[in-house]
């Protein structure tokens, strides 16, 4: 032994150092740096909690592994409504936006989306200076290869390098990453994502633990070189210079330069090609087994199935400022690399592309979301949370929503309060959570606003509205924040009891201005409110007539006019809402013995039984229930409820004075 | 808040009495509204007590039976709720025209078990009934399943699905629109409204069916008339085999318009026993003249009656002006006082305005029997609605569920023609798919997404 060495022994005898580099216990695990995990830890270690937030790959956390876009139909919703309860997709996609268009413009306010195309790399670096500053959130890096469990508790996590780190609550995100395989045409691999290592050991655990795992597929189409793009002859996309940004809370500090995307075609001369190597194409040989989503096809699937057309869009994105390399939407496909570069010698622009990265379809392990209850916790194993992909899910928008409910729920779990659920008519991710948990998914899930009932309700402008409130009271709220939402949800509300009952009168001075104005003319008292449904009257008009409020704040004009003018709209379906609500907030007992139950049948125990859902409303949406099991159910839980509160003498009287 | 809810509880088909049970807010206002008691005002109607009277259609005025009302005030009642019972005679079309009338009224067709249900949720049930209900309920549902599946063997369910599959395409086409803006697919604004065209135009057919079922099942109206004093009453009593109309031989006895229904060869028919048409003074006499003349022009058959002891053909030729085109039918009544005036029973005969002659005597009886043969033949030749259009036998949830799809539709089809967003018409049509799917007991709304990918090439 020499001295140096006899020194450190001293040294670390001193501080009582042992032999175990993570003994601490963390509060919270998340496994999986991606959308889902930053939300989740974010949401833990800001709520307090002690977290350990693991990645395979610390360079890789915050990655666009897909397409380098955040928003659009549906999704935009989720990203407001994140933004809204605390979370951080929106700001980071705010920071790196290099085009922000509003899609369905010409469409009414429920359905307007904000799309952002996003400097791949600037949202790395942004999501990564967010988690590594986070106070209460340690980034490390490992592989997860087991998930340890006690009595049916998950008590923490077993590292590749043998390591076990205890939690009381363990998220796992592992995105794509479990038993994931790659295809290139019939070249495949095992791999996460194209060039990083899959997670090999989580599947098999999570099977020990007896969870139902499945398989799926999605993919993502080439890179390519922007420098061999010819851009002349295509159709530019810019993005609109007047825009609004994904967050409630401001502007970004310092905006990107804005970029714009191209539009180009594949033709007959592409498609012939594509079906003459079916044979090498690892969807059609059936080497691919996993369900891929409908919505998102291959190019090898777009033109087998609709054999009529003569061309596919294909939008040429941008990955990033710095990056040259351009993302090809529109082809993604599994077909070999050959193909794939005859494919764009096929295209106009692309004549002479060089592909950088080529495109492949990965195939990874999921775990179907019946198993889950609402709040995102494994219904047979306690303190274990999943979100994103491995729930079946696509999308960066769907994971962050299920992270940063996970990680909320994670949090309530600790405290013993009761779970965060969002339901139906309150948010998209409440629709989302209740279908997947309900309904389960047969291939990955994706937000579309037709998935809402109550789109009309869950609109991109009201999100504030619909959750900082949940957002505060979780702590994920800044209180200047809540307070500067209350002042103008308060200036909002004032000025439409204003124009309710201001009113103008038709003087002859009035009318006379109404027809200098073009608008059309009144003949009584009408409010302001009245006139401003009018699709001629705009809220500027009202400065003419002298009527205006100047205190009113000109960014909330928009919000104010969607409220005046689907009013009717909404009202309908707040009607809509309050039946829905009556079997919704009828709640079943944690409890219930559903297999006694003589008076359903066998297989609607069953499938009762296995989803346990937690509401009568759930229950009837579950596939396969009918109006009659509903119906029992519905007697058997209010028996329930009046055994619990009994005061039997009573009810015996009053159901004898009823014979 | 519940709303109010209605349903026959007793079993279908014929029995001596039937009950129709109401429960809701709406009860006392829906009793006031139909209910005439036989002594004194309803609105002193006092609960838990049981009052005999008739009920009338409120809308035409119309009495229709004699029936006994109870009202429950709540929450001492079955459900907890204001609720109230009304028995009837016990004919199906008695029951079904009482239901209507309460639905009509503001009530809803009760969901099988609701009733119980209600009792459960205030409270009212005993403990120890409550598996057993619940078992009740199950297997309610499933007969009410049953029912309607039978039913729809006879046809609806496949118009019904046809309309299904339109609201579907219907809804495809708008969330193409609203949630692929991208995909680069053009929708023909011609061909969606042409679309809600068509399928209004099919809800509009299948209620007509519907409702050209239910004349077919309410009744053919029968009205007697003829001279004061012929012996109108008392044929009535005869044909209905009750004895309700006055029956006296001072002139001008019969005051009111009194209906009874009697069911012969599976068709309901009504008797209207109209006071004398004549000239009158009387404030009395002249209302019941006027609703006299208004039941001449909606009969399906008139049986005019002619007083064999005093013949007079006047009134048989402002009758048979005044019908256009009811079946006239004559009975030469009292042919027990004086054999008929054969010449004039021959220039009746060969008149071809006539459809039918029958000599007898209603105080004994003679005649009524030829007389019964006769209206069934004629009515069931004279039934348009047989040979022009397609009937459907339809439950009155059913027929409430394709109205409401319908007055729904229309305003779709409105929205859509005034260029109002597509988000604001999806709603409608997912409002609509429920109620269709009510009918066909199917509750799952379609896979919208999926017919979009199935249809549509989607996707970048």
């Amino acid at each position: 032994m020499n001295a140096a060495y006899l020194a450190y022994f001293a040294y670390t005898e001193h501080r009582g150092i042992e032999y175990m580099s993570r003994n601490v216990k963390y509060d919270v695990v998340v496994a999986g740096a991606g959308h889902a995990g930053i939300e989740a830890s974010m949401a833990c270690a800001r709520m307090g909690l002690n977290t350990a937030l693991i990645t395979l790959n610390v360079e890789m956390i915050g990655h666009m592994p897909c397409n380098p876009a955040v928003g659009g139909l549906g999704k935009s919703q989720i990203v407001r409504e994140i933004d809204a309860l605390g979370g951080w997709i929106g700001r980071l996609a705010d920071a790196t936006g290099i085009q922000f268009r509003m899609l369905n413009r010409k469409k009414g306010p429920a359905v307007w989306s904000l799309r952002t195309q996003n400097d791949k790399a600037a949202y790395r670096r942004a999501a990564q200076k967010l988690v590594f500053n986070q106070p209460k959130l340690d980034v490390l890096q490992d592989e997860i290869t087991a998930i340890q469990i006690k009595n049916r508790q998950c008590t923490g996590i077993v590292t590749s390098l043998g390591e076990t780190i205890q939690a009381r609550i363990v998220v796992l995100t592992p995105g794509t990453f479990m038993n994931g395989r790659i295809f290139i045409g019939l070249h495949s691999q095992e791999a996460g994502r194209l060039g990083e290592f899959p997670a090999r050991g989580l599947s098999q655990s999570l099977l020990n633990a007896g969870l139902t795992l499945g398989r799926l597929k999605t993919g993502t189409p080439c890179r390519i070189d922007g420098r061999t793009i010819d851009l002349s002859g295509l159709e530019a996309q810019p993005g609109d210079a007047d825009h609004p940004y994904f967050s409630h809370w401001g502007e970004p500090i310092d905006s990107l330069p804005q970029i714009e995307c191209y539009l180009t075609y594949t033709n007959r001369l592409t498609h012939e090609l594509i079906r003459n190597s079916l044979d090498r194409s690892p969807l059609y040989t059936g080497k691919i087994t996993g369900i891929g989503p409908r919505y998102c096809p291959s190019i090898e699937d777009k033109v087998m199935r609709f054999p009529d057309r003569d061309q596919h869009q294909i939008f040429l994105e941008p990955e990033g400022l710095d990056s040259k390399e351009i993302y090809a939407n529109g082809i993604s496909t599994s077909l070999p690399y050959d193909v794939q570069a005859a494919m764009l010698q096929s295209i106009r622009g692309l004549e002479n592309a060089r592909m950088i990265r080529p495109a492949y379809a990965v195939e990874y392990d999921f775990v179907q979301p019946t198993q889950l209850k609402p709040s995102l916790e494994c219904r047979e194993i306690d303190n274990l949370f999943l979100a994103g992909q491995i729930n079946g899910t696509s999308g960066y928008e769907e994971a962050a929503g299920q992270g940063l409910l996970a990680g909320i729920n994670a949090f309530r779990k600790l405290h013993e309060q009761n779970p965060l659920i969002l339901t139906r008519d309150q948010a998209y991710i409440g629709v989302m959570i209740d279908d997947l948990v309900t309904r389960g998914v047969d291939e990955p899930y994706r937000m579309f606003t037709s998935r809402a009932e109550y789109r009309l309700l869950l609109r991109s402008d009201n999100a504030d509205t619909r959750l900082v409130k949940t957002g505060f009271d979780s702590g994920l709220i800044e209180s200047d924040r809540y307070d500067l939402f209350q002042r103008r949800n308060r200036l909002l509300n004032d000025e439409l009891k204003r124009l309710e009952t201001q009113r103008l009168s038709p003087t002859k001075d009035n009318l006379a201005l109404m027809e200098k104005l073009s608008l059309q003319g009144i003949h009584r008292h009408m409010t302001l409110k009245e006139l401003l449904r009018r699709p001629e009257f705009s809220y500027s008009h009202l400065i003419e007539f002298g009527l205006d409020n100047p205190g009113f704040p000109s960014d909330l004009i928009e919000k104010l006019m969607i409220e005046i003018r689907y009013e009717g709209y909404i009202e309908r379906q707040v009607e809509d809402v309050s039946r829905f609500r009556k079997l919704e907030d009828t709640i079943i007992p944690a409890n219930f013995d559903y297999l006694s139950v003589d008076s359903l049948s066998n297989e609607v125990r069953q499938k009762l039984n296995a989803i346990r859902p937690v509401s009568l409303g759930q229950a009837s949406r579950i596939p396969g229930m009918t109006p009659a099991a509903i119906s029992v159910l519905s007697v058997l839980i209010h028996r329930a409820q009046i055994r619990r509160g009994s005061s039997g003498a009573q009810e015996k009287q009053d159901a004898a004075l009823d014979q | 808040m519940n709303d109010t809810i209605a349903a026959v509880s007793t079993p279908e088909g014929r029995g001596g009495i039937s009950i129709v049970r109401i429960s809701g807010p709406d009860t006392l206002q829906i009793i006031q509204k139909l209910f005439i008691p036989r002594s004194f005002s309803s609105s002193k109607l006092r609960p838990w007590k049981v009052y005999c009277g008739y009920f009338q259609d409120p809308d035409t005025s119309i009495i229709q039976d004699e029936i006994l009302v109870t009202f429950f005030k709540g929450p001492q009642s079955y459900t907890g709720e204001d609720a109230a019972e009304f028995s009837c005679h016990g004919s199906p079309f008695i029951t079904q025209s009482l239901l209507e009338i309460v639905i009509r009224m503001g009530a809803r067709p009760a969901d099988p078990g609701e009733f119980t249900r209600r009792a459960f949720e205030n409270g009212k049930i005993d403990l120890s009934q409550a598996e057993a209900v619940a078992m009740i309920t199950a297997s309610e549902s499933e007969n009410a399943r049953r029912a309607a599946l039978n039913m729809l063997q006879g046809g609806l369910a496949r118009p019904v699905r046809n309309i299904r599959d339109s609201i579907t395409r219907l809804r495809v086409i708008l969330e193409i629109d609203l949630d692929f803006p991208e995909e680069a697919i053009t929708i023909d604004s011609q061909s969606i409204l042409q679309t809600f065209l068509e399928a209004e135009i099919q809800l509009q057919n299948l209620v007509d069916a519907g409702s050209a079922g239910d004349r077919l099942r309410q009744c053919r109206q029968i009205v007697i008339s003829g001279k004061v004093n012929a012996g109108k009453s008392s044929l009535f009593n005869q044909l209905t085999g009750r004895d309700r109309a006055i029956v006296s031989t001072e002139e001008g006895t019969t005051r009111d318009l009194l209906e009874a229904m009697s069911e012969w060869h599976g068709c309901r028919l009504t008797l209207v026993d109209t006071a004398g048409i004549r000239e009158s003074h009387s404030a009395a006499e002249t209302e019941a003249v006027k609703r006299s003349l208004a039941a001449l022009e909606t009969a399906d058959a008139i049986i005019y009656v002619i007083d064999g002891a005093n013949p007079d053909v006047g009134l048989l030729e402002t009758t048979i002006k005044l019908v256009r085109e009811s079946a006239i039918v004559i009975f030469w009544n009292k042919t027990d006082i004086c054999p008929p005036d054969q010449s004039l029973v021959e220039q009746i005969q060969t008149d071809p305005r006539i459809s039918g002659f029958l000599q007898g005597s209603a105080r004994f009886g003679w005649g009524i029997v030829e007389l019964r043969t006769l209206l069934r033949d004629l009515l069931d030749q004279s039934n348009p609605d047989i040979r022009e259009n397609p009937i459907l036998m339809m439950t009155i949830r059913q027929r409430n569920a394709l109205e409401q799809s319908l007055a729904l539709i229309r305003d779709a089809g409105k929205m859509m023609r005034d260029g109002i967003e597509p988000e604001c018409i999806v709603p409608s049509l997912r409002s609509i798919d429920h109620h269709l799917g009510s009918i066909l007991g199917d509750t799952l709304p379609p896979d919208i997404l999926g017919e979009i990918f199935a249809g549509f090439c989607i996707g970048k």
